[in-house]
């Protein structure tokens, strides 16, 4: 048989021989990375409702390479790069998680909808009891967000590609999406895709960055019982979400449609909205990250970033997030400190705001060193602050940066 | 402008503007503590008074019990009779005619019956 025949029958094992040995070579990597993520998300170690769509979606689209011209392959999930609204329409038509990625991924509704099942499984008491503390650890939880910036300028990024990458420090996934949309189109996907894919590595990369930081000793501590519980009615939650929901839309309208979808969630949850919050909580937030992860999967084509500014914006990635858990632990620190070392430090790396995963690894971490110590309540606080600071740095850095640097 | 004067401005900013937004959460819990605190001070005021009426309430109904008691002591040794008599004697009432009143005589024609 001829071997043009079995190059237009087999596609994909053909274009491993015949593209750039780079993206070949790439290809095979990335397929054995999606493996990997599979594989770690079934042992836990990585977060498994986002990494095993994501994995399986990066090995098919590596695979699914097809032939699309002379010189040219693509393939038939979708195309992110893709711009001019009639040739958008024909791959609408054609790619079949296209509708997904351009009417929710690339406006953001995803992410929204995430938030919404957050909001609903959020308890704002946590917040409302302790909000300088919370606030405080969450500006600490920032330091990969802003020292980040000076290090990507100094890697050859411009100032608003620096700005956008060094939101991953935020570990706020929405956020980080918004931002890299308004300040630099060009590597949305790409700082996006790195976002992501870290943001699922934070749940088994920060307990270690925790053993290393925090000494066993200090790990163990247990916080002080409050003098006065107070229970803080549904009511007063429910008042709480809609007043600060609607100041904080006022005072970052950038950031709006995040703060909306957040507390919505906690409205209905707080309003006894039974079957709205199982919708949420169930459905909708299950089916949002499955596609979030799916799609970010299928993101990982190794034409798309196997671009020679990922490895830079990698790297970026990776220091951004762990500036930012030095920052909170440090936090944690000054708080343990001034507090008499009543305080137990772990709960500072829940300001980045990967909610709500950075808490429950702060608590996994304690609970390895005491099982007795409860942090939760402090650390969930500590978690939504997270995403507040993160929201008004969005909002900052998309304001200022443009006014700063004409 | 320098990257570092714009990274502080911007960090100094946040640092502010956190805070400002933790007092909000604190002004909100605060006002949202008090309206509740009023609530349960009006309806600590209102179980007082339920209190007090609940008690005046419970002497009320002492007194009934009292009362229904004597009355009960009264009607029993009040009613109580040593002998009541058997006999029942019927007197008869006679009704004599009188044809001045009778209406047999009124009517001019017996009505018909249908």
């Amino acid at each position: 048989m001829d071997f043009q025949i079995l190059q237009e029958i087999f596609p994909g094992i053909s274009t491993l021989f015949t593209s750039d040995l780079t993206i070949s070579i790439g290809r095979i990597c990335l397929m054995l990375l999606g493996l990997l993520l599979v594989y770690l998300g079934k042992k836990g170690v990585l977060e498994p409702l986002l990494m095993i769509p994501m994995g399986i979606g990066m090995a098919a689209v590596n695979a699914g390479v097809l032939i699309m011209g002379p010189g040219k392959t693509g393939n038939l999930f979708l195309d992110p790069m893709v711009s001019d609204p009639k040739q958008l329409i024909d791959i609408l038509q054609i790619d079949f998680l296209q509708p997904i990625y351009t009417l929710t991924f690339s406006n953001g509704l995803i992410a929204c909808f995430v938030f919404m099942g957050i909001g609903v499984l959020l308890d704002v008491g946590f917040l409302l009891a302790r909000p300088f503390l919370s606030m405080f650890l969450a500006v600490c939880a920032e330091l990969g967000t802003f020292l980040t910036v000076p290090v990507a300028m100094a890697m050859g990024l411009d100032v608003k590609d620096a700005a956008s990458v060094a939101m991953i420090g935020g570990a706020d996934g929405p956020m980080v999406l918004f931002t890299a949309l308004k300040l630099s189109p060009k590597l949305f996907v790409a700082i996006t895709v790195v976002a992501y894919l870290y943001l699922g590595l934070t749940y088994g990369g920060y307990p270690y960055l925790i053993k290393l930081l925090v000494p066993k000793k200090l790990r163990a501590i247990k916080m002080p019982p409050k003098k006065k519980i107070r229970q803080i009615s549904a009511s007063e939650k429910l008042y709480f979400a809609v007043i600060a929901c609607t100041i904080l839309c006022l005072l970052f309208p950038v950031a709006a449609p995040l703060f909306l979808s957040l507390f919505v969630g906690v409205a209905v949850r707080e309003a006894g909205l039974k079957h709205i919050v199982d919708f949420i909580a169930g459905p909708l937030l299950y089916g949002s990250t499955f596609l979030l992860g799916l799609l970010l999967g299928v993101l990982c084509d190794a034409s798309l970033i196997l671009d020679p500014q990922i490895l830079t914006l990698l790297v970026l990635g990776i220091v951004a997030l762990i500036l930012s858990a030095v920052g909170g632990l440090m936090g944690g620190y000054i708080m343990y400190f001034i507090t008499g070392g009543k305080f137990n430090p772990v709960i500072g790396i829940a300001g980045v705001s990967c909610v709500p995963t950075t808490a429950k690894v702060a608590q996994k971490s304690v609970h390895e060193a005491n099982p007795q110590s409860i942090i939760l309540p402090e650390a969930i606080g500590t978690n939504i602050s997270g995403v507040i600071t993160s929201a008004i740095i969005a909002g900052l850095y998309i304001t200022l940066i443009p006014i700063f640097f004409k | 402008m320098n990257i570092f004067t714009a990274i502080g401005i911007i960090f100094l900013s946040t640092f502010v503007i956190s805070f400002l937004v933790a007092g909000l959460i604190r002004l909100i819990s605060l006002a949202i503590n008090f309206t509740r605190i009023q609530k349960e001070k009006s309806q600590d005021v209102h179980e007082d008074l339920a209190v007090v009426q609940s008690e005046a309430s419970g002497q009320e109904s002492d007194l009934e019990i009292v009362a229904a008691i004597g009355l009960a002591i009264h009607q029993y040794l009040e009613e109580m009779h040593d002998y009541e008599r058997t006999v029942m004697t019927i007197q008869k009432v006679v009704k004599p005619y009188s044809p001045w009143s009778s209406k047999i005589y009124g009517l001019r024609q017996n009505p018909k019956g249908r």
